[in-house]
């Protein structure tokens, strides 16, 4: 110590001793950040745009203009149609949660909160909760409006019940992988291209719009086995009204479990990555 | 006296860079220290490192007490960090950025919205409290993300540039808000490329370069280094500079720089002296054309580097002079 | 006074340099470049692929894309508009056109240099989308000049929906609110059209709508100009909506910016 320093009689706390010790408690963190996400969701227009109007602007314009086509091929396309929106807007949840996780890296705030006591997963999983709640959300405008337009369950109550949880897991499986997405990428332009390139793909080439009967021969199989075909298959299963449910439901489920375990590991790694 | 933290011979390199080459430092509880050092000495990699957001190659360091590798709950439990860029939502409103981390703080709803109120009050954000963040100016911004970072009140607070970037009266409100800090009892660990930043706020001053430490002392130390004084020669052409240097080297170590010659001053003397030398050099013949101004200007970090180093702290484009990069030719089009 | 240093606005090389500008700042961003312009092929692909037989169960695939391709060039260069208007916030927001009315620089050159770059992006647009077209069955029967014409008249549209972005974008200024505003519209615009099923296969409600929809009219021009039939009056129709857009978004756009230009205080 040179005797130049001029602050020895300063009395600070003694380093440590003034802490008490604010533990990690995930649960609060996960629903303060939530909170947060959903804070500024709604006051950004474009949050508000892509999770109520752009979803119901494609259920009435597919169903408006493919309607009379479907059914003469023998369908009551807003049945067919709901599913398919519903599955639209996970995808639009998902490239929201790309940009916010993107951005909450860009920005210094993910940086910020590891330094501070909050769990390690409690970020993203906030973003998760948030988008979730979200989704359900959408999930109410459509189906007010589907029920409007026609749309029913023809199922009963409990396979009704089935279809918001089907829903909720799909978000869960393909908003963790765009959390991890937007967290590899970081850059904001780029998360948008990637998403868009997943998004367009797995929606058109499913059976979700129109049926894997449409499709030209050779693109049947692919059509018929990727996993948005497969959630459309399970959420159906649970709109009509005596259709198998046991293997529909499997099979999504499995997908959904290898969807979410894909995000869980790669939104893990990404999130450790300094920035 | 106990150190509030303490890194000893930090190493970080990111592939063939090394950030942290090193580094040794010490901040005695209750005092400021400034860590001073040009773009890319390796300020924020030390307190990314200090504050447990990276790891280090090797080296250790300890923070309120507690190792930042074996301890970081601990670490982070006692440490408030204000970051280079202003890291708060621009869609909250101060108060609710305010509440938003006294929640994370786990601090209780009511407890969290008393403590924002206090806050905002003591950093003078009443006024703002309620706007969207994103329509502040920088230096309100600036105090509020103090102001978060102090939530629950840290025992080492890291700031890393809080300044860069802010018109000088804000820079004048923030520093007043870092000396309250520093006398409510908090170890301040502050970074910056301002000696004279250093000099106002920090008790004592580590200069870095390369993630090395290239000196220590307080502020007062480092400046009679190079003379408390610089007397800066202005001169626009470069074969004239040469011709000024040479004629002065008597007077001491003359460095040239982009638009002159300076060397250590011990006052108003050395302006005389320096006048009288230019004066004879012209009479023997030199032919020495133009000298644009003749000035006395108090010692910047990059006097000192040349002082302790020899070679100027290596000058990297900052955002102040990419405004002034743009704003030029505009300005030229006006006149 | 010397007179020959002052500079002095030129409106086509400034707008000509801004145009530069723009297009360079396209190429810095290579994978949305390359996105944007081949979005259509990706939709004319999946949509085909997957409405071909249900609208036209008795047609074969490339009956299919023969009579949809119009719409999935138009839609290419549509839903290129909210990607400019958002680049023309952008620089708003960030003081870039207050600077260049600053500088002795034609002030609408900023605008004109977009709507440049962005004109010559649509044009390879169309040119690949046509070409992949022609490989899955479109076909021109019209003649050298008509199939000519087909490829012009999108240009123009293109030109009016590229001033209705700049229109929002002078409203909006946040770039995001832009793209949000602009795609729900142009979704409309595109879908109520009768470019994915005939008009009858509408509902009765729709298709008035679908009739005076530009989109409808710019799809019955260029199936005329390359199929053959009557062709004066459609082009006609195509030509007027075009010019309307230019006319009236334009001025307005203009209007818009300018105020928005002005300098502050
Ligand atoms: N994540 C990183 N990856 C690669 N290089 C880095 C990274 N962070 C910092 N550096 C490099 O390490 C050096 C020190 O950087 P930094 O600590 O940011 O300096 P300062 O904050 O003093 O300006 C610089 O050369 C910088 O380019
Ligand atoms: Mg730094």
């Amino acid at each position: 110590m040179t005797a130049a320093a001029p602050a020895a009689t300063l009395a600070g706390p003694p380093p440590g001793a003034a802490v008490t010790d604010p533990r990690p408690a995930l649960a609060t963190d996960v629903a303060v950040l939530a909170g947060r996400h959903l804070r500024l969701m709604s006051r950004r227009p474009a949050s508000i745009i892509s999770a109520i109007v752009l979803p119901l602007v494609f259920a009435l314009l597919f169903f408006t203009v493919f309607s009379r086509v479907m059914r003469r091929s023998g369908i009551d396309y807003i049945d067919y149609l709901l599913p398919a929106v519903v599955i639209q807007t996970v995808f639009f949840t998902g490239m929201s949660a790309a940009i916010l996780a993107a951005e909450d890296a860009l920005s210094g705030t993910l940086r910020r909160l590891r330094a501070m006591s909050v769990s390690r997963s409690a970020p993203a999983l906030g973003l998760l909760a948030a988008e979730l709640v979200r989704s359900v959300v959408s999930l109410g405008v459509l189906l007010a409006v589907g029920a409007a337009l026609g749309f029913r369950f023809h199922g009963g109550p409990w396979k009704a019940l089935g279809f918001p949880v089907v829903m909720l897991a799909f978000g869960a499986a393909l908003v963790t992988c765009h959390i991890a997405l937007g967290l590899a990428i970081r850059r904001l332009e780029a998360v948008t291209t990637a998403t868009n390139l997943i998004y367009f793909p797995f929606m058109l080439l499913s059976s979700a719009f129109t049926p894997a009967s449409a499709f030209p021969s050779w693109l049947r199989p692919l059509v018929e086995q990727q996993p948005v075909s497969r959630v459309a298959d399970a959420l159906r299963a649970l709109t009509a009204q005596d259709a198998a449910l046991a293997r529909p439901l499997l099979i999504a489920g499995a997908w959904l479990l290898g969807l979410l375990l894909l995000g869980v590991v790669g939104a893990t790694r990404a999130i450790g990555r300094p920035s | 006296m106990t150190a509030a933290v303490e890194a000893d011979a930090l190493v970080k390199t990111f592939g063939d860079i090394r950030a942290l080459d090193g580094l040794s430092l010490r901040v005695e509880a209750g005092t400021i220290l400034g860590l001073l050092g040009p773009n890319g000495a390796g300020k924020t990699t030390a307190i990314n490192v200090l504050t447990t957001l990276l790891r280090p190659d090797s080296g250790h360091a300890r923070v309120a007490g507690h190792d930042v590798v074996d301890e970081p709950a601990l670490v982070r439990a006692s440490i408030g960090v204000t970051g280079q860029f202003a890291s708060l939502d621009a869609g909250l409103t101060p108060r609710e950025n305010l509440v938003l981390f006294g929640r994370l703080m786990k601090l209780g709803r009511a407890e969290a919205r008393r403590r924002a109120a206090e806050l905002l009050e003591r950093f003078a954000l009443t006024e703002a409290a309620d706007q969207r963040t994103g329509t502040l100016s920088g230096g309100t911004r600036r105090r509020l993300d103090l102001a978060a970072s102090i939530t629950r009140e840290p025992a080492v607070l890291f700031l890393d540039e809080p300044t860069t970037g802010l018109d000088p009266r804000s820079r004048l409100a923030l520093w007043q808000a870092v000396r309250e800090l520093r006398a409510s009892g908090i170890t301040i660990l502050l970074t910056t490329q301002y000696l004279e930043e250093a000099d106002e706020l920090a008790d004592r001053v580590t200069i870095i370069d390369r993630g090395k430490v290239v000196a220590e002392g307080t502020a007062a130390q480092l400046k009679q280094r190079v003379g408390g004084a610089v007397c800066h020669i202005t001169i626009a052409d470069p074969t004239d500079r040469q011709l000024v240097a040479d004629a002065l080297t008597s007077l001491g170590p003359v460095s040239l720089t982009s638009d002159g010659v300076s060397l250590p001053a011990s006052g108003p003397e050395t302006l005389v002296a320096v006048v009288r030398q230019l004066d004879e050099a012209r009479h023997g013949g030199l032919p020495i054309a133009q000298v644009d101004d003749i000035g006395l200007r108090r010692p910047t970090l990059d006097d000192v580097f040349l002082a302790l180093t020899g070679h100027s702290a290596a000058p990297e484009a900052g955002a102040g002079d990419e405004v002034e990069r743009l704003a030029r030719p505009a300005a030229e089009v006006a006149s | 006074m010397n007179q020959v240093a002052l500079p002095r606005p030129a409106p086509v090389g400034d707008s000509l340099a801004m145009a530069g500008r723009a297009l360079k700042l396209m190429m810095r961003d290579p994978i949305t470049f390359v996105l944007s312009t081949f979005f259509p092929l990706i939709l004319l692909l999946l949509m085909t692929a997957s409405f071909a037989k249900i609208v036209n169960p008795a047609g074969g695939y490339d009956d299919y894309v023969d009579v949809s391709l119009p719409l999935f060039v138009l839609m290419g260069i549509a839903f290129a508009s909210p990607v400019t208007a958002a680049a023309a916030a952008a620089d708003l927001r960030d003081g870039f056109d207050a600077r260049i009315r600053a500088m002795p620089v034609s002030s609408l050159a900023p605008l004109a240099g977009r709507l440049v770059a962005d004109t010559a992006r649509s044009a390879l647009t169309v040119v690949v989308v046509v070409a992949v077209g022609v490989g899955l069955g479109f076909r021109f029967t019209a003649g050298f000049w008509a199939a000519v014409g087909f490829l012009v008249l999108p240009l123009l549209f293109g030109l009016g929906l590229g001033f209705l972005g700049l229109l929002v974008a002078m409203r909006a200024r946040d770039t995001e609110t832009v793209v949000a505003m602009l795609n729900p519209l142009l979704l409309v615009g595109s879908f109520l059209s009768t470019g994915l099923v005939p008009k009858t296969d509408l509902p009765g409600w729709v298709q008035p709508i679908a009739r005076v929809n530009p989109f409808s009219v710019l799809i019955e021009a260029m199936r005329a100009l390359a199929h053959g039939g009557a062709t004066t009056r459609p082009v006609l129709e195509a030509l007027a909506w075009s010019a309307v857009l230019i006319v009236g978004c334009g001025v307005l756009a203009v209007r818009g910016y300018r105020s928005g230009t002005r300098p502050v205080a």
